[in-house]
């Protein structure tokens, strides 16, 4: 049995959280691995009544477009193709169903776990079409560049990748836009942060007066950040504090940025239940085109509905939470998912499902 | 040249006589000569448990065990978690055309090694080959009959507010163990399977019998998944506690990892039990007194509320243990 590091600490935490908290304050995490975490610790169960912790749009799989799978998906009919991504898109319902049913009918699909994966099937089935479903936020997209990198280098023709690549900043200010929603602060992706640096996040605190922090995964990173905020709720001091400085510089992964601004450039990008976020995708740079699966395959978006009845859009800007929609447990649910929010292992919806019950969201006990 | 089975194997002739003969008589007992549509039984008195399972674990071999020897001790254990005495066992054989004949005779020894060791006979049996790609490689099917012990019920409808769950070893070994080798980790890990009988470990309870409440073998979806199903079955809560549940540290480092929870993973030597409170110290070290139960523990215990399960995390936190969903695990049995 691993000891937790820091009990003490935690409950420490916690007890200064009670004493400060002292007004309805919406926090919200914004990273779908903190969504995990807090369930998993049981967190919410133990914050005073005040703080109310709501998910955000953090989790890749979740914010995936119905008509960008229904795309993907279509690049199949061509019988040399082979579609590649992570194992987590496999179960996310387009308006055809998923990967995962498109591969019980034949089609040669195939989960990978680093881009270059997908380079050594181009490399050694030359007569192929390999297309990669690019998707993730800072901290899967360098390993898609990469990749293109290397496909560039050894001149591979029959690679191509299908980019849904989105980056976290702009989602926020999208948040903060929008007149529904109304959260005091942002716990602030670990994982992200580590490639982008606090200084992408700057504009939360200087354009919109709300308050940050930048934290690790372990129950007490996360206290002490939501203890942070509060603080500078209270203070009304708009900042953004990096809590998880040993792995996360000011700067970012200066090599990774680099690497991320020589291969893509900010595009337009639709996400799921948000609608299109101005800069908050990833296109590939002028000279690497040819590796865009959208104009090798001539692909044109069709936009669709999303899954009737699911509130996904909602849920993913904190404004309503799992158990307010009315198909949650009932028809959606882990086995038999109706939205992206309960297939994912990162989702909101599945995170409460999994750790709060079917109806309840809050107190347990 | 490796000798492989070709459909002609399974097709009635010398050549499945031979294949009978050298691999299935010769590891797990009986001939030709005896051989007959059924196998008779005489049964000891008492109410007869009857249980029947599919194995079709991909990989075929693994670190404590193989196909056979999984598919032998599930069956026995699914007869001991009724509280049963298992007196014989089935299997039949469903092979794929172009498999190794020498790992189906290491498949099959495996599987007559346990048996002779517990003494609980393969008294019949049954091959099927089947065409490439119509199978993979082997798949198991065991039955297995027992005898129940007078005063011995162990249905979970007996479970009652206060009773302890125990545990009859570290949790999660053998789904991280096959997780491990399909993941490509196995070069470093240490940890095997816990594949093993638990007849007689369940047996040095019968003292106990009439406190001891219900019991059940922890395999797919483990930990979680028995206990889960406990709560439904008897209508009660569940209340575990993190730090009392006996897991390997590579088992938890891995799984953290992997994403996976330990109290998720199926485990194939593991028996869960619910005991009345006063009788838990008695049951602790009778099991604790039997190799199979040394690492005992009591986990947590049945509480008033709605029939869910709840973890008391490390952290003095409370959550929820739903019934593991979505994909558990595919083929780890
Ligand atoms: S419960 Fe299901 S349908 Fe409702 S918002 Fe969540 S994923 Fe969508």
């Amino acid at each position: 049995m691993i000891k937790p590091v820091g009990k003490e600490y935690f409950h420490l935490l916690t007890d200064k959280l009670h004493q400060i908290a002292n007004r309805p304050l919406k926090i919200m995490e914004v990273c779908g691995t903190h969504t995990m975490a807090i369930g998993k610790a049981g967190i919410r169960e133990i914050l005073p009544l005040e703080v109310e912790l709501v998910s955000g749009p953090g989790c890749p799989v979740c914010v995936t477009a119905d008509a960008d799978i229904d795309t993907f998906m279509r690049l199949a009919e061509d019988e040399r193709v082979i579609l590649a991504t992570y194992g987590d898109m496999m179960r996310i319902p387009g308006t055809k169903g998923s990967l995962a049913e498109l591969r019980a009918q034949g089609a040669d699909v195939r989960v990978v776990y680093s881009a270059l994966e997908v380079i050594a099937f181009a490399r050694s089935e030359p007569d192929r079409e390999i297309v990669f479903l690019g998707i993730g936020f800072e901290t899967t997209a360098p390993a898609t560049a990469h990749a293109v990198v290397v496909a560039e280098r050894e001149d591979l023709t029959n690679f191509s990748i299908y980019n849904l690549h989105k980056t976290v900043p702009e989602a926020l200010r999208a948040l903060l836009e929008d007149d529904k929603t109304d959260i005091d602060g942002f716990i602030l992706p670990g994982h992200v942060s580590v490639i982008i640096g606090e200084v992408p996040y700057a504009f939360i605190a200087k354009e919109y007066g709300a308050v940050g922090a930048i934290a690790g995964f372990e129950p007490p990173e996360i206290m002490a950040a939501i203890l942070k905020l509060v603080k500078n709720i209270n203070a009304s001091t708009p900042a953004i504090s990096n809590l998880y400085r040993k792995v996360v510089r000011p700067e970012g992964n200066m090599a990774a940025k680099r690497l991320l601004e020589e291969i893509f450039v900010p595009s337009d990008a639709e996400w799921r239940g948000l609608g299109i976020i101005p800069e908050s995708g990833l296109a590939l740079r002028e000279g690497y085109e040819r590796f865009d699966a959208t104009r090798k395959f001539n692909l044109e978006h069709r936009s669709v509905k999303i899954s009737p009845g699911c509130r996904c859009g909602e849920i993913l800007k904190g404004i309503i939470r799992p158990h307010e929609c009315p198909l949650f447990s009932g028809r959606c649910t882990p086995e038999r998912p109706v939205g992206p929010c309960m297939v994912s292992s990162e989702g909101t919806c599945a995170a409460y499902y999994l750790y709060h019950g079917k109806d309840t969201w809050r107190r347990l006990f | 040249m490796i000798e492989k089975i070709r459909l002609a194997h399974g097709s009635g002739g010398e050549m499945m006589a031979s294949l009978v003969a050298e691999v299935f008589y010769a590891s797990l007992g009986g001939n030709i000569k005896d051989a007959n549509d059924s196998a008779i039984l005489d049964l000891p008195s008492g109410k007869v448990a009857f249980t029947t399972d599919s194995f079709v674990i991909d990989p075929l071999f693994f670190p404590g065990g193989d196909i056979g020897k999984l598919a032998f001790c599930g069956t026995i254990n699914d007869l001991a978690a009724a509280g049963a005495q298992p007196i014989a066992v089935s299997a039949s054989f469903i092979i794929e055309e172009g498999t190794d004949i020498n790992d189906l005779k290491h498949i099959a020894a495996s599987m007559g090694t346990v048996s002779h060791r517990t003494g609980i006979p393969v008294v019949a049996g049954d091959t099927k080959v089947v065409d490439r790609g119509n199978a993979d490689k082997v798949f198991i099917t065991t039955s297995g009959i027992g005898v129940i012990p007078e005063g011995v019920d162990y249905h979970p409808r007996n479970i009652q507010e206060g009773d302890k769950i125990i545990t009859s070893g570290t949790i999660g070994d053998h789904g991280y163990c096959i997780t491990a080798m399909r993941e490509g980790i196995s070069i470093q890990s240490s940890v095997i399977s816990d594949c093993q009988p638990l007849h007689e470990l369940v047996a040095s309870l019968t003292p106990l019998a009439s406190e001891v409440r219900t019991a059940r073998d922890a395999t797919r979806g483990g930990v979680g998944m028995v206990l889960n199903e406990w709560a439904q079955q008897s209508g009660k809560g569940i209340i575990i506690f993190e730090d009392m549940l006996p897991i390997k540290e590579e088992v938890e480092g891995g799984c953290a990892l992997l994403g996976l929870e330990p109290i998720y993973l199926a485990n194939e030597g593991k028996m869960l039990f619910a005991v009345a409170p006063h009788k838990a110290s008695e049951a602790l070290i009778l099991l604790k007194a039997h190799p199979t139960g040394e690492n005992t523990a009591v986990i947590g215990e049945v509480v008033g509320g709605r029939p869910q399960v709840v973890m008391e995390t490390r952290w003095g936190t409370r959550r929820l243990v739903p019934t593991p969903s979505g994909e558990i695990l595919p083929r780890i049995c």
